[in-house]
Order: structure tokens, then sequence, then C-alpha cells
């Protein structure tokens, strides 16, 4: 079950002993580098704008569409993907698909990130491996007191 | 599949459709239509969905809910075109940060020609010596400063607006400790000192075809050499200090601060000067000879000006950066 401390903070408990607090503004910020590379990969299959808008949101990364068509302008505008409209419905509808030249910048964005994850991984587990150790060689620390 | 659909409107709530109309008045004409078009379909689909979840909903009542994701038209014209729609924060900071240098540098420059004994503005409306038949006349001068690079400002966030960015912010400029740079700006600098002195008599020269050569620059000009070397020389200890002690970025910006001042007051003096060529009107005739005194002088005057501007702007990043580093 989550719970929320005083400054927002979720906590997701994994297990007895076990608490991991997750911070809303960060994850927000984290979520918004990466939406451009999401979405490049979502269209990778033709979508209208408010199908992307639900698929995103499935994927966790909830989104306006006032935050998304200006992203989709710029993808078109750069050629990373095209557009056409369909009449097979009721109404007229866009639909986007991922071009050539935006699978190009789709693979090197995604490079981008195994690289950063990568590296942020390194530092983070060993920060976490220091303080094992700190907390190893401090014999009767009470964390309660 | 078509390219684009038909014009017509399908919107269904007054709201939509206002919203839909402001957004394309923000818009430039070339992208208005395509903005509308997308953007309209987007309500609809939005609309469409929320009707199939709830079937009692009104559709008019379904766009105005899909209006409320798409936020406000003035914050996606912000988002979709390159100059600011509207005045907000990030553009405010660009416009004080800009006025805090281009301010004193104008006042700067106006205080030099006023104390040069200039009558004539250097660029009429824009730049030219204070009055000072009282302590208002100059107060309200340098308010008449104020308002008048505020509205050059405001213009250029205007025309240029997000491509302010790529240029190099007023007063930051940019200035390497790098030896290699040093020795090649030490260079540089030896090359317009042998123009300045050696050859600049022989440049701004015309011959005629009797062979005979008469110099057009007048004495007035001429008699500035000598400051010009304290300028270069103001500009070459810089560099020495580049040289000798190159960690240190504080002696090269004091340095460079002072070279620039004293480059802006040089170049702001040599364009307040009654004259600064003549062309010999017995050998080329009075029109000619009028004519052309008058083209050169004005391309002179404007190459001094833009000179003591760029020099002055520099100078008060210089300043600003010694201020800001002070601390530090």
């Amino acid at each position: 079950m989550a719970a929320s401390d005083p400054k927002g903070r979720t906590t997701d408990a994994l297990g007895p002993g076990a608490e991991r607090v997750t911070d809303p503004r960060f994850e927000a910020e984290l979520r918004r580098g990466v939406l451009q590379l999401v979405a490049l990969f979502l269209l990778d299959q033709p979508r209208y704008g408010y199908d992307l808008v639900r698929s995103l949101a499935a994927a966790g990364f909830a989104i306006e569409e006032g935050t998304l068509y200006p992203i989709l302008r710029r993808f078109e505008q750069q050629r990373w993907v095209t557009s056409s409209w369909s009449t097979a419905g009721a109404r007229p509808r866009k639909y986007y698909r991922l071009s050539d030249e935006g699978r190009e910048v789709r693979e090197r964005m995604a490079h981008t990130w195994d690289h950063v994850r990568q590296a942020t991984d390194a530092v983070l587990e060993g920060g976490l491996a220091s303080e094992v150790a700190i907390d190893a060689e401090e014999p009767g620390d009470d964390e309660h007191s | 599949m078509m390219n684009t659909p038909d014009a017509a409107s399908r919107l269904q709530s007054a709201a939509a459709r206002a919203w839909i109309a402001r957004l394309s008045a923000l818009l430039p004409a070339a992208e208005a239509e395509r903005v509308r078009t997308d953007v309209e379909a987007m309500i609809l689909d939005h609309a469409e969905a929320a009707c199939s979840a709830d079937p009692a909903l009104d559709p008019a009542e379904a766009e105005r809910l899909a209006l409320e994701s798409l936020g406000s038209p003035e914050d996606m014209a912000d988002a979709l075109v390159d100059r600011p729609v509207r005045v907000t924060w990030a553009t405010w900071r660009s416009v004080q940060r800009m006025l805090w240098v281009l301010v004193p540098c104008h006042v700067l420059l106006s205080v030099v020609l006023t104390a040069a004994g200039s009558t004539t503005p250097a660029l009429p409306g824009l730049l030219g010596p204070l009055p000072t038949s009282s302590w208002a006349a100059t107060a309200l001068a340098v308010f008449g400063v104020l308002v008048v690079d505020v509205g050059l400002v405001v213009l250029l966030h205007a025309v240029f607006g997000a491509h302010l960015g790529r240029i190099r912010p007023l007063g930051d400029p940019r200035l390497s400790a790098n030896r290699g740079d040093a020795v090649r700006r030490l260079v540089f600098l030896a090359l317009v000192a042998v123009l300045v002195n050696g050859l600049l008599k022989r440049l701004f020269t015309v011959e005629f075809a009797s062979g005979e050569a008469a110099s057009f620059l007048v004495d007035d000009v001429l008699a500035l050499v000598p400051w010009a070397n304290v300028v270069l020389a103001l500009f070459a200890l810089r560099d020495v200090a580049a040289l000798v002690r190159p960690a240190s970025a504080r002696a090269l910006w004091a340095t460079d601060t002072l070279a620039s001042a004293a480059a802006a007051i040089l170049l702001v003096v040599a364009a307040s000067r009654p004259e600064l060529v003549r062309f010999p009107a017995d050998r080329l005739g009075p029109p000619t000879a009028s004519l052309l005194t008058s083209l050169v002088t004005r391309l002179f005057v404007f190459l001094f000006v833009v000179g003591a501007l760029v020099s002055a702007l520099r100078a008060v990043g210089g300043i600003r950066r010694l201020l800001a580093t002070r601390s530090a």
C-alpha cells in the first residue's frame, strides 16, 4: 500500500522492513525527459493524436493533448514523423507515423538513454555498496535513537 | 488517405470554436490553418471518447472538457512558434538582462560624447550628447535613453524571439585564457599597430592621374593615433597577463575591461570630431570632393559608433563578470 510523507514522497512497501520512497516531482522530470523517446517508439505504428495520448497514459506517461500536440508538430517539422489524413471513419483523422529519419533519431536517442542509464546505475550501485560498507563498519548503531 | 480535410469546422460548441479562433489569431498565417485542422481533430477525438465512456454526456460539454486538456490558446501558440506570444517570466528575464547591459553602455557613450564637447548626435535620435543646460534636462535625457533602449530590446524580442538565445548574450563576452589564443591575439594587435602607425596615411590616400597622391584623413584624426596606441597597448597587456598568469581569470577580465572601456572612449571621441576626412576640392572639383567627403565621413562615423558600442558592451560585461566573481 502506498502512503505519502509530509514532503509528498510516496512509499511502496516491498516487504517486511523494506521501504522505497519515490519523489513525484523528480519522477515527473525524468518522465518528461524521456517522453519524446517513448512517443517515437509508440509511433512505430500509425496513431492519431488522442490514441497516442491514451497509449502514453497506459505506458505510465500521462500527458495532455496541449503538451503532446507541439511535440508532434515538432516531429513533423523535423521530418521524424509523416502524417496523413484518413477518412475511413465518420470524420477525418490525422495519423502520425515514424519516418526513416525518425527511426534513426530514435535509435540514437535509445542508445543515449542506455548510456545514461548505465552510468547512473554504476554510480547508484557504487553508492549503495559504500552505504552497506559504512553500516557494516558501525556495529551497534541504533537508527531509531 | 487525403492530404487535408475540408476547412469547415465540425465543432459543436461555441467555446471550442472561440478557442480555435483565438489560437488561429495568435499563429503566423502560414501555420494557422494547418494547426487549426489538427487541433480541431484532437478536440473531436477527445470529445468522442468522452461521449463513448458516458453516453449521457452532451457533445458540446464533451468538447468543453477536451479544451481543458489543451490548456490556453496562448500557451499552445507559445509552444508552437519560435517567438514568444506573451511576455512570460523567461522573456522578462531576457529583457532585464539586456537592459542591464545596454542602458549603462548607452549612457556611458552619451556621457563621453558630452565630455568630448560634441554638439551633433552620432546617430540622430539614438545616440548623442546629453544636454547640460540644467540637471532636469540631463535627467530627462537619461530617461529618454532608457525609453529608447526598452523599445529596442522589446523590438529585438518581437522580431527574433527564441533565436535571441542563440546569439551570444549581451554582457557575457567570451575571452580565452589559453596561451595559444593569447599569442594569436598579440600577433593580431601587432599587425593592427603596424597598420595604424605605418600605413594609415598611405591607406587613406587618393591618387591622381598625374601620379600625385594626397591623404584625405585630417590632422584631427591622425592626432588620435597615439591614443590608439595606448588602447592597443592595454589590449596587449591583457594578453601578456594571459601568458604570464593564465590561471588568473580576474586579471584577464580586468585588463580586458579597461582596454575595452578605453577603446569605447577613443572611438566615441573619434566619431565626434568635427571633421574626419577632407578630399581635395582643387583636384576633384568641389561637388565631387564634397560628395566623397560626406559619404566617407558617414561610413567612418558608423564604424566608429558600432565599434564604440561593441567595446562598451564588452566593458560593461567585463565589469558585471568581475563583480559576480568578486565573492567567489
